[in-house]
């Protein structure tokens, strides 16, 4: 037969060993800094900025590639026709000695003309420097 | 082989002379630019000596002086009369001056070569400070006229080479007048009424080009020396007024191009 339990027994705590554990005097930490659970961390909001611009900018990019080759597309025909060069006839004059020797005498004076400087710095005169600079004894 | 010869000489006797004339410019040209190296290291020598004169003021730094100065100034009459040299073979070389005009330039370059002359005889004669000041203020008292007769030289020249192209045009004018006059009958009316109007063109820029050169012409022989601001404005203005008379040349010359342009084809 079972002895009742004592509620006493119960109530008391166990036992305390005889000798007392020996604790260690503990310096105090500083605390960690209070991490809310819910804040997202700012180098990840950082990185889906820029790749969130990245984004937009290479969209923009493409964008405008696209309307350049729709402008770079192949001219329509125009209604107009171009002309296409007349061929002249050379009149017997031109094959006449009076006029190539006249044309040779052209080219030649046009040349000369051409090649003329009005102001030729080689026959400009020496500059000097006049005064001596003493004064009178 | 004897005509062989006579022809080989010749050609040689001919061919020395063309190239005599215009070596002597040439050879007159690199006597003018060694006789301005030399200057410029007279002068340089001069400024030494005539700065430790006004530091030190001894006997010594003043013989020194007084020598470099002699050598300075004797340097510098040298250089003038090169100078004046080379412009008198320039002027015995222009194809377009005139017989009168080649005397006349050439008068005023003798005249300035005998005022030198004087000058380098009295060098020697500098003794001292104020001796070498007497003879540097009489060269620096004639060298506004001296400049004068250079300026009027330089654009004497300019007007020579300038009538020497205007020569050739006239040529070419002649030569285009000719082609079309000859072929009149031939060419469509057309055609003889453009070629007229070209003409005339060509005759009007001749004529423009001929007021041009006889208003430097007459300027150049009244340039005074008096006021040396006013000379060198005038001096400017001319040199900008054979500009353009060139101009005139050259255009006219381009139009007798337009000219044989529209005779070259029937169409």
């Amino acid at each position: 037969m079972d002895q009742p339990v004592n509620q006493s027994d119960i109530q008391r705590p166990a036992q305390e060993p005889s000798a007392q554990p020996q604790v260690q005097a503990f310096t105090p930490v500083a605390k960690p800094p209070a991490q809310s659970p819910h804040r997202f961390p700012f180098v990840w909001i950082l990185v889906l900025c820029i790749l969130f611009g990245a984004a937009f900018g290479a969209g923009i990019f493409l964008r405008t590639k696209k309307e350049e080759s729709v402008q770079q597309a192949a001219p329509t025909p125009t209604l107009l026709p171009t002309e296409t060069p007349v061929h002249r006839q050379i009149d017997p004059i031109a094959t006449s000695s009076a006029y190539l020797k006249l044309e040779g005498y052209v080219a030649s004076l046009s040349a000369s003309l051409s090649a003329y400087q009005v102001e030729n710095q080689s026959v400009a005169p020496p500059v000097l420097d006049l005064p001596l600079g003493f004064t009178q004894e | 082989m004897r005509r062989i010869a006579a022809v080989l000489i010749l050609f040689t006797v001919l061919l020395t002379r063309h190239v005599r004339v215009f070596a002597s410019s040439e050879s007159a040209y690199r006597d003018y630019l060694y006789q301005y190296d030399v200057y410029r290291q007279k002068y340089n020598d001069f400024k030494i000596s005539k700065n430790e004169y006004d530091k030190f003021k001894t006997l010594t730094s003043k013989t020194h002086a007084i020598d470099k100065t002699r050598q300075m100034l004797e340097s510098r009459d040298t250089l003038l009369k090169s100078y004046l040299m080379f412009l008198n073979e320039k002027i015995n070389e222009n194809k377009g001056m005139s017989a009168t005009d080649k005397a006349l330039y050439q008068g005023y370059i003798k005249s300035e070569v005998d005022f030198l002359n004087a000058q380098v005889l009295l060098v020697p004669s500098i003794g001292s400070i104020n001796d070498a000041l007497d003879v540097s203020k009489q060269l620096e008292s004639h060298y506004d006229i001296l400049i004068t007769s250079i300026n009027q030289t330089i654009v004497g020249l300019t007007l020579g080479d300038l009538a020497d192209m205007a020569s050739q045009y006239d040529y070419a004018t002649s030569l285009a007048t000719v082609l079309v006059d000859t072929n009149r009958m031939k060419l469509p009316q057309g055609k003889i009424t453009i070629s007229d109007r070209w003409l005339l063109s060509i005759k009007n820029k001749r004529t423009l080009f001929q007021q041009k050169i006889n208003s430097v012409s007459l300027k150049n022989s009244g340039l005074k020396s008096t006021d040396v601001n006013d000379r060198e404005r005038i001096v400017s203005e001319m040199m900008n007024t054979l500009s353009e008379a060139k101009t005139d040349l050259m255009e006219g010359t381009s139009y007798i191009g337009e000219l044989l342009t529209e005779l070259k084809y029937r169409n």
